[in-house]
């Protein structure tokens, strides 16, 4: 073995092998050419909504449920060139606001709406705030945020969906970290349909782990949403309550936890972030049945509660609206509820209308000073 | 740096361009930083034991030479007995150390003694098992005079460190690649063709096959107990596929890595699930590990030149350290050893049905297919000791299995999918009797094919990636 050679053979071994790769280029560049046009042909067609409603959720965002609220709200938006009103919060918005009604509401007050209700089940403030920033003030453009929050959601809580998960989304950790390629990543992400479906296959297939597809972090499939956003609940309150289902939910006691100031601010955020926008906020106590609130202490703690967001909104200029004014027995008929906090239908309408008269009707004072 | 991430398609980027830029002799040496570079991101510790492995061979393979020259046998024999014995002693340390000393401290107290033998956290270097074996190689070849030594250190040291092969194989025989490393490399568009598509090919089976495959597995034998008969069926199957598909697709990432820069590594997967009988599964599964067994340890235990009995010992005696070479842990020599009882019966069923049934009825086809479905049935269910991690799991898996519990049917879809996904890959291969099959495909056929498998793996990509199940061996 002889492991030397010469300068001049290696020179021309290398000339012969680029020569060889130029000869070649043409048909490898062809080659991606057509994938390329073939692709983009792909992705015009991942465009057609009828296309993107038979194949599989897209998996841009943490949860399916945003992917499917976004493309309502895309669907919407199409004919409207701003949003009026756009609902944001957990469930009990999901649930207890039921847009249509809103407009119909709002238009036998002599006012024209569009709303919209982007409520998410386990989606506390801070999260909220995150997606009101990035998502849906940029999409919908609305000219009124109305946020609604419960007493339960100022402390966490474990029906709330971890904050860590949400942020480890494709699109949402990259939001979270802005670096340049991270915001580049995002907006690719944003616009390109075909980069949407990444790891939708793994998660058809890790669906059938146990036998039966079924994803705990989507319940979409399972129940039933308006084109608005609006998830109506079963009037079960009195069956649940017989077994025992809604046991854990007591009436409230004991203090809040230093975490609540973690709420505060996001809900501050929020307020600020619809303001730069150039909309109105509105912070919304959405009413629990009234059991939640019947241990000794409960009326007291529900006006400190109604007081301290009262002077939230305040002290950021923002408006928050208490339909119950300050009397947790307003809505205290189990026919309303579904259990102690999410509405049936018939609570959740009878909600809006009154969400509604004071939306459209009434301004509040320490809103209008700080305009 | 996995193959299947941005960052080792920059750092080939760069190391490509850099590559073409530089003669023959510089190519060599920014390939070997390109590779110290490579292995550093592990561990840069374990550069040192890299350099270590690389000088004791380097420096063995001189003397044994030496001493050839100066027909000094003893002393060739002293230098191979050091050589080797010093790579083992590494590869004993670093992976089976606590092993040895675990079982050791066992079988003391089961004999009464009151012992207090304290194990080492010990990190295991990565593809210590691969390098240890393949500069073992290189020295033995020397010694059997199948091979002249080299006397360039850096083409040497590029051997054994090259980084597409570096930290999980091929153990390619130091022979072939030294051959490579000391001339200049020749790139044509055929093998830049061929190189891009063999790493594409081994990105779908690693990407979209796998890691869903081998996170469904997961879960089954995170608790085995959980689950109904059928699911537990479908995660052996599944660990199957995944196992196969990392592997080979890691092979397929890593010789088409090499193709890019003009060099060939062996080939390291012949479809072996469709094996006919267990010693053509190991002639396909693993080609350059259980070559390397074959030559540097079967062969030299006697292989079958000393009778029946010995030849069945020394079979089942290769396998079980072909088990343990995977891992000290006793799964991996129960697999190892259920592999040599299964050769060693498939010995003696052959040599009955020569002796017995020498024109059996019926066709070649038949039996070549009651024959995969056997051997595949036996790799499979052997599969189980492999991925195993302890006996406790082992003992709940195959408890569930023969529970015959119904239900959770539905769990089969994935197995079909996955299945159908590693079959559209292996037919054509076989069917070509070639990997880069597509490259023979009419134009429109190769287009809808880059674009089927562009498309298949936008939808398969997850976010995060999972590493080569070889890598920890």
């Amino acid at each position: 073995m002889n492991p030397s050679s010469t300068s001049s053979s290696d020179r021309e071994i290398f000339l012969q092998a680029i020569h060889s790769l130029r000869i070649g280029v043409p048909i490898g560049l062809w080659c991606v050419l057509a994938v390329f046009t073939v692709l983009t042909a792909i992705e015009v067609v991942l465009r057609v909504p009828a296309v993107i409603r038979t194949l599989p959720v897209r998996t841009h965002f943490q949860q399916p449920g945003v992917v499917r609220r976004l493309e309502a709200l895309e669907r919407l938006v199409q004919d409207q060139p701003r949003l009026d009103i756009l609902f944001v919060g957990s469930s009990i918005v999901r649930c207890n606001i039921h847009p249509l009604e809103f407009d119909r509401s709002a238009a036998a007050l002599g006012r024209r709406a569009v709303s919209f209700n982007v409520g998410l089940s386990g989606l506390w403030p801070g999260p909220v705030e995150f997606y009101l920033e990035h998502l849906w003030l940029p999409t919908a453009r609305p000219r009124v945020v109305v946020q609604g929050i419960r007493y339960g959601e100022l402390q966490p809580s474990s029906r709330a969906r971890k904050e860590e998960d949400i942020y480890s989304g494709p699109i949402e950790s990259r939001w979270r970290n802005p670096t340049t390629v991270n915001r580049i990543e995002a907006a690719l992400l944003q616009d390109i349909h075909l980069l949407q479906y990444r790891g939708a296959l793994p998660r058809w297939l890790l669906a059938h782990r146990r036998g039966m597809p079924g994803e705990d972090a989507d319940d979409d499939p399972r129940v039933i949403t308006d084109p608005r956003g609006w998830t109506p609940r079963l009037p079960t309150l009195d069956v649940v309550r017989t077994r025992g289902w809604v046991a854990a939910e007591r009436p409230y006691s004991g203090d809040l936890s230093a975490d609540s100031r973690q709420v505060f601010a996001a809900i501050r955020a929020s307020a600020r972030q619809t303001h730069a926008a150039g909309a109105r906020y509105v912070l919304v106590n959405v009413p629990e049945h009234s059991y939640r609130w019947s241990a000794p202490d409960g009326p007291a703690r529900y006006r400190a509660f109604i007081q301290t967001m009262t002077q939230l909104a305040r002290d950021e200029g923002f408006e928050f609206i208490d339909v119950t004014q300050g009397v947790p027995n307003r809505f205290a008929d189990d026919a309303d509820y579904s259990d102690y906090h999410h509405m049936s239908p018939a609570g959740a309408i009878r909600f809006t209308h009154m969400l509604a008269r004071e939306i459209v009707t009434e301004r509040r004072p320490h809103a209008e000073a700080r305009r | 740096m996995l193959f299947n991430t941005v960052e080792y398609a920059v750092f080939f980027a760069i190391v490509l361009v850099a590559y073409f830029s530089l003669r023959h002799r510089a190519q060599n040496l920014l390939l070997l930083g390109a590779s110290y570079f490579f292995y550093g991101q592990w561990d840069w510790r374990f550069l040192s034991l890299l350099l270590l492995s690389t000088v004791i061979d380097f420096s063995a393979g001189l003397a044994i030479q030496r001493a050839r020259e100066r027909a000094l046998p003893r002393r060739m024999k002293t230098v191979l007995a050091l050589s080797v014995g010093s790579q083992l002693a590494i590869l004993g340390f670093f992976k089976y150390f606590n092993f040895f000393v675990a079982g050791a401290d066992g079988m003391l107290q089961s004999m009464g003694f009151s012992s207090s033998i304290r194990t080492l956290s010990i990190v295991l270097p990565v593809g210590i098992s691969f390098y240890t074996f393949q500069t073992i190689s290189y020295t033995i070849d020397i010694y059997r005079g199948a091979f002249l030594p080299t006397r360039n250190f850096v083409d040497f040291a590029l051997s054994v460190a090259f980084f597409p092969h570096l930290v999980a194989g091929p153990i390619q025989r130091a022979r072939s690649l030294i051959v490579q490393i000391e001339k200049p490399r020749v790139v044509t568009i055929d093998l830049w063709a061929r190189g891009l598509t063999l790493f594409g090919i081994g990105l779908i089976r690693k990407v979209a096959i796998a890691d869903p495959a081998g996170a469904l597995a997961d879960g089954y034998f995170a608790d085995p107990s959980s689950y109904p008969t059928v699911p537990l069926i479908c995660g052996l199957v599944l660990y199957g596929l995944q196992i196969y598909n990392d592997f080979a697709g890691y092979s397929e990432m890593a010789r088409g890595s090499a193709n890019l820069m003009g060099f060939d590594l062996m080939r390291n997967f012949r479809h072996p699930y469709f094996a006919a009988d267990i010693s053509d599964f190991w002639r396909r599964w693993h080609i350059s590990l259980s070559t390397w067994l074959r030559d540097y340890l079967y062969v030299p235990l006697g292989g079958n030149r000393h009778g029946r009995a010995r030849t069945h010992l020394n079979l089942i005696t290769t396998m079980v350290l072909g088990g343990l070479w995977h891992g000290a842990s006793w799964n991996f020599v129960a697999w190892g050893a259920l592999h040599g009882g299964y050769l060693s019966l498939h010995h003696v069923w052959r040599e009955w049905r020569g002796r017995h049934w020498p024109a059996a009825g019926t066709s070649s086809r038949v039996r070549r297919a009651g024959g995969m479905l056997a051997v595949y049935v036996l790799v499979t269910f052997t599969w189980l000791f492999f991925r195993a991690h302890d006996t406790a799991t082992t003992a709940a898996y195959l408890h569930g299995l023969f529970a015959f519990v119904a239900g959770g049917e539905g769990a089969i879809v994935p197995v079909l999918v996955l299945w159908a996904m590693t079959l559209a890959i292996d037919v054509p291969q076989a069917v070509a009797d070639e990997e880069v099959f597509v490259l023979e495909w009419p134009f429109a056929a190769r287009v809808a094919a880059a674009t089927a498998a562009s498309l298949v793996l936008l939808a398969s990509g997850r976010m995060k990636h999972e590493p080569f199940i070889y890598f920890q061996f």
